[in-house]
C-alpha cells in the first residue's frame, strides 16, 4: 500500500503514489538548478509543470485516480534532461560547451560614441574612452582646436557623430573601454548594487524608527534622509552660480544672434555665427559641467537608484517649463523675440555649411 | 570524438533552424513541434526544447500568444517575428550554399 500526495502542477491538481512523488521531485529540483542562470527560469518551469500535467492527465481515467511511480518514470523519460545549453545566450554556451575556456579577455577596442553622459552625441565621451584620458580634457582639446581653428573643428565633431557608431550593446560598450563585458561582470555589479541597495534600506528604516521613538510617530515625516548638512548649504549657492553662468551665456548668446557680436566684441571675419554660437553651448557646458555633478551630488548623495519614468517626466516637465518661460519672454522682451527669429536663418547656415563640407 | 557524437553536434546546431521552419508553416504550440520533429532524426524532447524556445523568443526570432484550447488550459502558440522570418530565409540560402559546396567537393 502507498500512500497518496496531492501536488499543484502549474495550478492543476494532480495525486501520485509516494514514489511517483519522490521521482518527479528530483526531476523537477533538478530542472530548477540546472535553468538556475537562465532569466526565463520562471516561465520554463510554468511550461515543464504544464506539460507534465498534459502527460499525467493521459494516465487517468475514470477509474483511476492517482499516478504511479512507473508512470511518472515514463513521463519524466519523456521529457527528457534540462538542456540548459539549449536555453543560454550565445556566449554562455560557448562555456557550456567545454569546448572553449571561459571568455575573460576583453574583445578589441574599437571607437564608438558613448551616448552615457555625453554632452553633445557622446563623441568626445568615446574618444576619451578609446585614448584612456578624462573625457573633461577630450571636450577641452576640443574647443581649443575649434577656436584654433576657427571652426573646422566643430565641423569635425559633426562628421564624427555621423561617421562613428553609438556603441549600444554591451559588447559594443566593452570595445569602447566603457563598461564591463561578460555577463560575470554584469551580474556581479548588479549583486553588489543590489546588496548595497538592501543596506540602504535598512540604514533609512532604522534611522526611521529611532525618529519616531524620539518624537512620536507624525504623517509626512521625512523618511529618506537628506543630504548631508555641509552639502545642502552649499546647495543653494551651486545653484545660484548656475543660474548666474545660464543668465551671462543666454545674454552672450542672444547679442551674438542678433548683432553678430559677442556683446562689443565683434567676431574674426572669417568666424560664421553658427560656428560661434556652437563654440559658445559647448564652453557653457564645460564651465557649468563641474558645478551640474556638485549639485547632483548634493543632491543624490547615495546615487539612489530612479525609476526611470522619473528622469523622463522631469525632462518633459523641463522642457514645458523652459517652452512657457520662452514665450513668456519672447512677448515682453523685443530682444528674445529677434533672437527666435533670427535662429531659423542661423541653422540654415549650419546645414548649408554641413552640405558644403559634404560637395566639397 | 566518435562518429555519432560529430553528428549529434550538427543536429544540435541544426535544431534551431528546423524550429525556425516549423514555425514559420503554421502556428504551432509545444506538442506540435515535438510531433514534427519525432520522426525524424531530430526528435527532441520538452526539456530541451522550452529552453531552447524561450532562448530564440529572448532572441526576438518567435513570439507566441495565449490561445483556449478544445480541452484543457489555454496554450501557447508560437510565430515568427519579422527577425525570425528575415534570419529563416538567411538561413536556407546559407543552407543552399553549403549543399553546393558540398555536392561541388564532390566525392
Amino acid at each position: 500500500m502507498q500512500k497518496v500526495i496531492s501536488i499543484n502542477l502549474n495550478g492543476n491538481a494532480y495525486q501520485l503514489d509516494e514514489s511517483g512523488y519522490e521521482a518527479l521531485r528530483e526531476y523537477l529540483a533538478h530542472a530548477e538548478r540546472e535553468l538556475e542562470s537562465n532569466p526565463d527560469r520562471v516561465e520554463i518551469m510554468a511550461d515543464l509543470e504544464q506539460a507534465i500535467a498534459d502527460k499525467c492527465q493521459k494516465f487517468l481515467g475514470a477509474h483511476k485516480a492517482v499516478v504511479t511511480g512507473s508512470e511518472v518514470e515514463q513521463i519524466v523519460a519523456e521529457m527528457g534532461p534540462i538542456d540548459a545549453a539549449a536555453g543560454a545566450d550565445a556566449g554562455d554556451s560557448a562555456q557550456a560547451g567545454g569546448t572553449q575556456p571561459p571568455r575573460s579577455e576583453r574583445p578589441p577596442k574599437r571607437l564608438y560614441r558613448i551616448p552615457d553622459g555625453a554632452m553633445i552625441a557622446g563623441v568626445c565621451n568615446g574618444l576619451a574612452a578609446h585614448l584612456a584620458v578624462d573625457v573633461a580634457i577630450m571636450r577641452v582639446v576640443f574647443v581649443l582646436a575649434a577656436l584654433l581653428t576657427k571652426g573646422v573643428g566643430i565641423l569635425a565633431y559633426v562628421a564624427m557623430m555621423f561617421v562613428i557608431p553609438e556603441a549600444q550593446t554591451p559588447e559594443q560598450r566593452a570595445a569602447a573601454g566603457d563598461a564591463p563585458f561578460n555577463a560575470k561582470e554584469v551580474i556581479d555589479r548588479a549583486k553588489r548594487q543590489a546588496a548595497e541597495g538592501t543596506r540602504q534600506l535598512r540604514r533609512q528604516w532604522r534611522q526611521q524608527q529611532r525618529h519616531w521613538q524620539r518624537h512620536g510617530w507624525a504623517p509626512g515625516a521625512p523618511f529618506a534622509p537628506g543630504p548631508p548638512p555641509l552639502a545642502a548649504l552649499l546647495m543653494p549657492v551651486f545653484a545660484l552660480v548656475h543660474l548666474g553662468l545660464f543668465l551671462t551665456a543666454a545674454t552672450l548668446m542672444i547679442s551674438l544672434v542678433n548683432t553678430g557680436a559677442i556683446l562689443n566684441w565683434p567676431l574674426p571675419p572669417d568666424v560664421p555665427v553658427w560656428a560661434a554660437a556652437l563654440i559658445l553651448l559647448v564652453a557653457y557646458q564645460i564651465v557649468v559641467a563641474p558645478i551640474r555633478a556638485a549639485q547632483h551630488w548634493s543632491w543624490h548623495p547615495r546615487a539612489q537608484a530612479q525609476p526611470p519614468w522619473y528622469a523622463f517626466w522631469q525632462a518633459v516637465s523641463w522642457l514645458l517649463g523652459m517652452a512657457f518661460v520662452v514665450w513668456i519672454a519672447s512677448e515682453h522682451m523685443p530682444e528674445i523675440r529677434e533672437f527666435l527669429q533670427q535662429l531659423p536663418g542661423l541653422v540654415r547656415e549650419f546645414a548649408h555649411a554641413i552640405q558644403n563640407l559634404g560637395s566639397r | 570524438m566518435s562518429i555519432d557524437g560529430k553528428f549529434a553536434a550538427i543536429r544540435k546546431g541544426l535544431l534551431e533552424f528546423l524550429i525556425l521552419k516549423i514555425v514559420a508553416t503554421d502556428k504551432v504550440y509545444v506538442a506540435d513541434i515535438l510531433k514534427r520533429l519525432s520522426d525524424t532524426d531530430f526528435a527532441t524532447q520538452e526539456g530541451t526544447l522550452y529552453p531552447l524556445l524561450s532562448k530564440m523568443r529572448r532572441d526576438g526570432l518567435v513570439d507566441y500568444q495565449w490561445q483556449e484550447s478544445g480541452a484543457g488550459p489555454p496554450r501557447k502558440y508560437y510565430e515568427l517575428t519579422a527577425k525570425g522570418k528575415s534570419q529563416l530565409a538567411d538561413l536556407n540560402d546559407y543552407w543552399k550554399r553549403l549543399n553546393a559546396t558540398i555536392t561541388q567537393l564532390g566525392r
